[in-house]
């Protein structure tokens, strides 16, 4: 199992390798230059030069891809072209909030679309099983922004119950900065009030970005938990007498769960191409926001790290989802 | 047991719920709340050179003079008073006494010296407004002198231009420079220290920026209406969202309403919507060198064919007056006695003829930014009215920096046939427009002169302005150089936007000033709300 995990590591490294060469060489084919953009649309020519030294931008390409590549190994992303600070800093302050929001979408994705599966998959085509076939049905096919407008339109302009943007009252101070995430911080801080402000903000842009997810969880848990019950060893256990309830959540769903887990991977991963237009709805201080202006201004440093960041959370996400299967399934094993 | 847990887990959720209803509950009179979609991507004054830095930079910094509310006239803010020697290199300034830095140390000449330099040094973004200055020196602990290598006629408009002139705390400065970075650019990207009335409290981004008021501050809180004690600068990307925030009272002035909000909340109460001209100029810009637009009378004709009219009402639906001439309206030296285009399709054969394309017969690039939804409907007009002249006109639309790639090159034969192109007055003089954009020296990819336009006259007449100390004689030299451009007719001049600024009626004192377009004359503004 070791053995695979570390197998599976270098395996990720070798593809971030590649991601990182994929990416210099395209952000520095694409046309434009990025030192015209970084040095100011009024910026007179010496001065674009000066910034062209100044990144490092005049050297050839192999030796640029090497000087990257020495900093990167060394924990450092070089400075963004556009606002002048080292890009890490920049992650910190709009990767996190997109994090928490992607985190907080999944965790509400999975743990009302399994539920809601099972049943749905129990009250197979009763009244239950219907509503929730509509409820995915809408998921699936409303676009993400306008599900937020809706929301917005509902609980902030008519109810007045949510705030209509931002990630904490701007009146209240931000909980003391430990992990990043709000919640958390205000938790471990005790900050109640901060704890309370972000719950209040997080809500309507989490529930729009989870609802297609849970839209799909829910129908793949449906169909799988009734394949499963269909199955000889259902009959069995029924036939041995076990109680219902036993013989849904110890035998049927674990083995329908592997599948289960297989698309939330990948929801989880697709969240993240919602988010951009989640965060621009809810004013959500998100990456979203910050890789549009990146891409729009090639700002090739920044590029190059929210690239990466990203391919290692699709990575990470996959291995997680690979590992899981071993713990629903034991038959699974990785040598 | 488990149900014990679940109930626990239900009463937690349905708590948190409850408890998140209250998460709003500070008061917020005596605070502003604007609402902008335009996050500046660095607080340094000596580097940031973008629209939505004006805002912070006009009240947490301070110049030494600044444009008066509401005009282009130049007025003291820092200097009390300045005097320049006759042959105009030497500028000397008095300082107002007892002015302290938000970090409490004063504001003197060393600081002045120490602002300038620093810009100067660091040479990015509004650096080369400030070339001609050859040295700075501190006479005595309230007098700074500027001695130039050469006459700089507009030297007071640049010194009250947003960008770059701000006097910022020396102290603080030298307290964040490191081996590698010894003007603190790092620090002061997230951090400003001026003298202005509000100081800079925190910046989450993504989120806000806060100011709060400075109690030291020179000219004293007595006496003034201002009751502010808070600002709040939230960055609202979505147009619409900043609508919603307005009309509940969560924002009290919001930058970026779409038009066709713009017309739902007229006569909303409550609410008041003010629209400006800004000196923000939009052209079409000609290819003066190659192809069939290097003649004039190309380039004339279809400034005939163009439908001005159609433009204003259809393009941009009212919220744009049309350009007169090639430098913006209402700035000093404007040439008023040039005619504004008007279509006259027979005009247009008629010259299309003379140029030997009597039925038309050729294709023309049109390249304008993508995102300009306004430019892409300028080019879909011209297209209509072009194909009733027989010209073929390809619309292409580029991200910035392609299209800069596009425009920007040593032969104009790579140059597309029509680029719409904007530009706004970093200060207020025509100079600022004519010199980047007409004058020969500045064809790419050195500056602006995209168009390869080059007419000596011209060139001679702005290298005369250049140095010209006489303001009346200037001024003449200015008028005339707009005349030889719209007669050369290098580029269709087609509009100005206007500003459109919407505010909750508790706010007042709101002044637009047509330089300083996205900004607030805080100190000079008061809320009036219910508690």
């Amino acid at each position: 199992m070791w053995a695979y995990i570390l197998r599976r590591l270098s395996y990720t490294l070798i593809t971030l390798w590649g991601l990182t060469l994929v990416t210099f060489v395209l952000t520095r084919v694409v046309p434009g230059d990025p030192a015209r953009t970084a040095a100011g649309p009024q910026a007179r020519q010496e001065q674009v030069e000066q910034v062209r030294r100044m990144y490092g931008l005049d050297k050839p390409l192999w030796v640029q891809y090497g000087i990257y590549m020495r900093n990167l190994l060394r924990g450092d992303f070089g400075k963004s072209l556009w606002s002048k600070r080292p890009v890490i800093e920049d992650l910190k302050a709009y990767f996190l909030p997109t994090m928490e929001l992607g985190l907080t979408a999944s965790l509400i994705f999975f743990c009302l679309g399994v539920p809601l599966g099972i049943l749905s998959a129990v009250y197979r085509n009763r009244p239950l099983d219907h509503f929730s076939r509509l409820f995915a049905l809408a998921g699936v096919s409303l676009p993400v922004f306008i599900f937020g407008l809706v929301l917005q339109l509902i609980f902030y302009k008519i109810l007045g119950w949510f705030p209509a943007g931002g990630r904490i009252d701007p009146f209240l101070s931000p909980p003391r900065h430990l992990t990043g995430f709000y919640l958390l911080d205000s938790l471990i801080t005790g900050n109640w009030q901060a704890l309370a402000s972000s719950l209040h903000h997080i809500f309507l842009p989490a529930v729009t970005l989870a609802y297609g997810s849970l839209a799909v969880v829910s129908r793949m848990t449906r169909a799988s938990l009734l394949e499963v019950l269909g199955q000889d060893y259902i009959r069995t256990a029924r036939a041995k007498g076990l109680a219902e309830r036993v013989v849904l959540l110890r035998h049927a769903l674990r083995n329908a769960m592997v599948p289960i887990f297989t698309i939330t991977g990948l929801q989880i991963g697709s969240l993240l191409g919602g988010v951009l237009l989640v965060e621009i709805i809810f004013s959500w201080p998100g990456l979203g926001t910050y890789a549009y202006t990146a891409v729009t201004v090639l700002d090739v440093n920044a590029i190059m790290a929210i690239t990466l960041v990203t391919g290692v959370l699709y990575t990470g996400v996959n291995l997680l989802v690979d590992l899981l299967y071993t713990v629903v399934d034991p038959r699974i094993r990785y040598r | 047991m488990r149900r014990f847990w679940l109930v626990f887990l239900g009463l937690m959720l349905v708590g948190f719920w409850g408890l998140s209803l209250f998460g709003q509950t500070v008061p917020r009179e005596r605070t502003l709340i604007i609402a902008t979609g335009l996050q500046p991507s660095t607080l340094d004054i000596g580097v940031g050179y973008e629209a939505a830095a004006i805002n912070v930079n006009l009240v947490v910094y301070e110049r030494l003079v600044r444009y008066k509310p509401g005009t282009v006239e130049v007025e003291p803010e820092l200097a009390q008073s300045w005097y320049v020697s006759p042959d105009g290199t030497v500028w000397t300034f008095k300082l107002h006494p007892g002015v302290i830095f938000h970090d409490g140390t004063p504001c003197n000449a060393e600081a002045v010296k120490f602002s300038f330099e620093r810009t100067i040094t660091i040479n990015l973004g509004p650096a080369w407004m400030l070339e001609p200055i050859e040295k700075i020196e501190a006479v005595d602990d309230l007098t700074v002198r500027f001695t130039l290598k050469r006459p700089y006629p507009e030297f007071l408009q640049v010194l009250a231009n947003i960008f770059g002139t701000g006097i910022v705390s020396p102290t603080a400065v030298k307290a964040h420079a490191t081996e590698d970075d010894p003007w603190a650019q790092e620090w002061l990207s997230s951090h400003m220290v001026g003298t202005g009335p509000y100081k800079f409290v925190e910046w989450i981004k993504g989120q806000h920026i806060i100011l709060r008021r400075f109690e030291d501050y020179w000219r004293g809180w007595d006496g003034v209406k201002n009751n502010i004690e808070q600002v709040i600068i939230r960055y609202i990307t979505e147009p619409a969202v900043q609508r919603l925030l307005l009309e509940r009272g969560d924002a009290d002035i919001a930058m970026d309403i779409s038009v066709d909000d713009w017309e739902l909340l007229r006569g909303t109460p409550g609410i008041v919507l003010v629209e400006e001209p800004s000196m923000h100029a939009t052209y079409l810009r000609f290819n003066c060198a190659t192809g069939p637009t290097a003649d004039v009378r190309v380039r004339k004709a279809i400034r005939a064919a163009f439908d001005y009219k159609g433009m204003i009402e259809y393009v941009l639906r009212g919220h744009a007056i049309q350009m007169q001439g090639p430098a913006a309206i209402g700035l000093p030296c404007h040439n008023g006695e040039l005619p504004l285009p008007v279509q006259d399709l027979n005009l247009a054969e008629k010259l299309l003829a003379e140029a030997g394309y009597p039925h038309g017969g050729f294709t023309l690039e049109y390249v304008y930014e993508s995102g300009h939804e306004d430019r892409r409907r300028v080019g879909e007009l011209l297209q209509a009215s072009l194909a009733e002249l027989g010209i073929t006109l390809k619309i292409i639309e580029l991200p910035w920096p392609d299209l800069w790639e596009r425009v920007s090159v040593v032969d104009p034969e790579r140059a597309p046939a029509i680029v719409a192109n904007g530009w706004w007055p970093d200060y207020a003089d025509v100079i600022n427009f004519l010199y980047p954009m007409y004058h020969s020296s500045q064809w790419p990819p050195v500056a602006f002169n995209i168009g390869f336009y080059k007419n000596e006259e011209v060139d001679k007449l702005l290298d005369q302005a250049l140095v010209e100390t006489d303001p009346v004689v200037r001024c003449e030299l200015l008028k005339k150089v707009q005349a030889l451009i719209y007669e050369d007719c290098p580029d269709i001049d087609l509009y100005h936007l206007t500003t459109r600024v919407a505010l909750r009626e508790c706010v007042k004192g709101y002044v637009y000033s047509p330089i300083y377009t996205e900004g607030f004359f805080l100190y000079d503004m008061w809320l009036e709300m219910e508690s």
